[in-house]
């Protein structure tokens, strides 16, 4: 066997299913938070994060699937509940958030649940 | 959609246990299954309540956030899977961050489905209404594999055998059938025989994580190491995280030299959420002179590395001072100071680690405490007698001359063959005169 690099590579492996949104407070646009969506709802959606700026924040946000943006724009932090030690329970309500914004976000969604169900069949 | 059209009454009155510990997100879930019709559904939040209930009322699907507090879904599952009342059950997860690697542990589980969060309104029910027919209204092939499953269980491999063998033929892509039948062979101590229904469960569907894992334990237990690696390449693709095949991945390209097949498997583990946990890390001088040489080009990844053998090795003091020797041949010294402190913390005091202390105080330029080492050693008749050299060196750095000499004709005499003694015996003679 030769030591020619067998052709694995790690952006090709454990491809991720996820919402991913980073924000940051308006008055602190210098420190960044990130959380996984977990429910969209009618005007925002409700984040699990390990931290998080503080109930009644401005805040600034990007919503990405793996490293494409899919929107952004401003909201605020309406509520945290600390589910354990380490999952916040977020939820963000968004300034604006149009009938086509929340349809991005469920057709991505959706998307994301068929091509975990064809892995799954591949593999089982 | 109409789910009573899909499911019908029998199936929308099928027992639901959710348990999420988030009380909004439960109700969320609680509210949609009950929308669409199911009419038992009960919500827990905690690992107690859930078992708890499991114990005293018919359960017949279970959906678990992945992350339950300090515990997960997996191990929920895991205990469900080890008593058998719970075989009929279907299991489903919700995952906020999904990976392909939570779906293959998944799937390594017997997990039915993973729904990704955020999920719609749609896809739970979708995937809620698969888990049930899948179990409740199984197609003939999920039928004839479940009862097979029953026959092995109870050791009956003959009849298991014989429906497995009808399933292979009637049915399409029968990967799972010809992975019992694997299974089977492999009860019956038939690992070549077993091989053949795995890769033929591997024709049929290439990437089926349990022929993949039948194959790569045949061919190891076949001692074919070469094809076990090939295969276990394949499974980490799918499965990156899985600490076992890593292991066996790291281990086997280090022996065989495949440096950057090693690099990659060990950065895989600092993707691994406890890469404390993931793995002990074969250390090999060869493994460390192919990081010496990423050293020189790329620091990060050296420094990551060796964090990566400093962490692995972290409880065992003998691995602590292994690595500290080899860091100090591949001259990697202010790597090698923090193994001193590592190993003087933890009271290292082998005649090895004085050894190498001695020699790695010459190399830091800290010649007084390296005397002060050296002579430790030299006090017992250990099996070191370069330390002779050592001194020698030390004693000509610090102007005591006569010292110096004084250990070099130790050395010489000691060690005749050694150039490094014969040059410095000259060298100091030289000066002498």
């Amino acid at each position: 066997m030769d030591n020619e690099f067998s052709g694995l590579d790690l952006e090709d492996i454990n491809k991720a299913y996820n919402l991913r949104m980073l924000f940051h407070s308006s008055s602190n646009p210098d420190v960044k938070y990130s959380g996984y969506i977990d429910t969209i709802l009618e005007n925002g959606v409700s984040l699990k994060a390990s931290e998080s700026c503080a109930e009644g924040h401005r805040i600034s946000f990007s919503i990405f699937h793996n490293d494409v943006k899919l929107l952004d724009g401003t909201g605020i932090i309406e509520s945290i509940d600390r589910e354990s030690d380490k999952i916040l329970n977020i939820v963000c309500v968004f300034s604006q958030f149009s009938e086509q914004d929340k349809e991005i976000l469920r057709k991505k969604a959706e998307s994301n649940q068929q091509e975990i169900n064809s892995f799954l069949d591949d593999i089982s | 959609m109409d789910n009573k059209a899909i499911l019908g009454k029998d199936l929308l009155d099928k027992s639901i246990l959710i348990l999420i510990p988030g009380r909004k997100s439960a109700s969320t879930v609680e509210s949609i299954l009950k929308g669409w019709g199911f009419t038992t559904v009960h919500v827990v939040h905690s690992m107690i309540e859930a078992m708890n209930r499991l114990q005293s009322y018919p359960v017949e699907i279970v959906a678990s956030e992945l992350e339950i507090g300090n515990s997960d879904a997996f191990q929920l599952f895991r205990i469900m899977h080890d008593n058998h009342d719970f075989d009929h059950v279907g299991t489903i997860v919700f995952s906020t961050n999904t990976t392909e690697s939570i779906v293959a542990n998944a799937v390594e589980k017997n997990i039915d489905a993973v729904i990704s969060r955020p999920f719609t309104e749609q896809t739970v029910v979708e995937c809620f209404a698969e888990v049930i027919k899948k179990r409740f209204q199984p197609s003939p092939y999920v039928a004839s594999v479940e009862k097979a499953k029953a026959l092995i269980l109870n050791k009956n491999y003959g009849e298991a055998s014989v429906i497995l063998e009808e399933a292979v033929t009637r049915y399409e892509k029968p990967a799972l059938a010809c992975f019992l039948l694997g299974e089977i062979a492999i009860h019956k101590e038939q690992l070549s025989r077993a091989e053949e229904y795995f890769k033929k469960g591997l024709d049929y569907k290439p990437r089926n994580l349990k022929c993949l894992i039948g194959m790569v334990f045949c061919l190891r237990s076949a001692g074919k190491l070469e094809d076990a690696y090939e295969y276990t390449k394949t499974l980490i693709k799918i499965y990156p995280t899985n600490q076992k095949r890593l292991k066996f991945a790291i281990s086997f390209s280090s022996d065989n030299n495949l440096l950057k097949d090693l690099y990659f498997f060990l950065e895989i583990t600092t993707l691994v959420e406890n890469p404390e946990k993931s793995l002990s890390v074969v250390i090999t001088r060869e493994s460390l002179r192919h990081f010496n040489e990423m050293y020189k080009e790329d620091k990060k990844k050296a420094n990551n590395m060796i964090n990566i053998m400093r962490l692995h090795s972290k409880d065992d003091l003998n691995s602590r001072i292994k690595l500290m020797e080899l860091l100090l041949e591949n001259d990697l010294i202010l790597q090698a100071n923090k193994e001193l402190s590592y190993c003087r913390k933890n009271n290292a005091d082998t005649d090895r680690f004085r050894f190498l202390e001695a020699g790695l105080l010459y190399e830091l330029k800290q010649y007084v405490d390296c005397v002060r080492a050296a002579q430790v050693l030299n006090e017992r008749s250990s099996g070191f007698p370069e330390i002779n050299l050592i001194l020698s060196k030390a004693y000509l750095a610090l102007g005591d001359l006569e010292k110096a000499k004084q250990y070099s004709d130790i050395a010489i005499r000691e060690i005749p063959f050694s150039f490094e003694a014969k040059m410095l015996f000259e060298d100091i003679n030289k000066k002498m005169k």
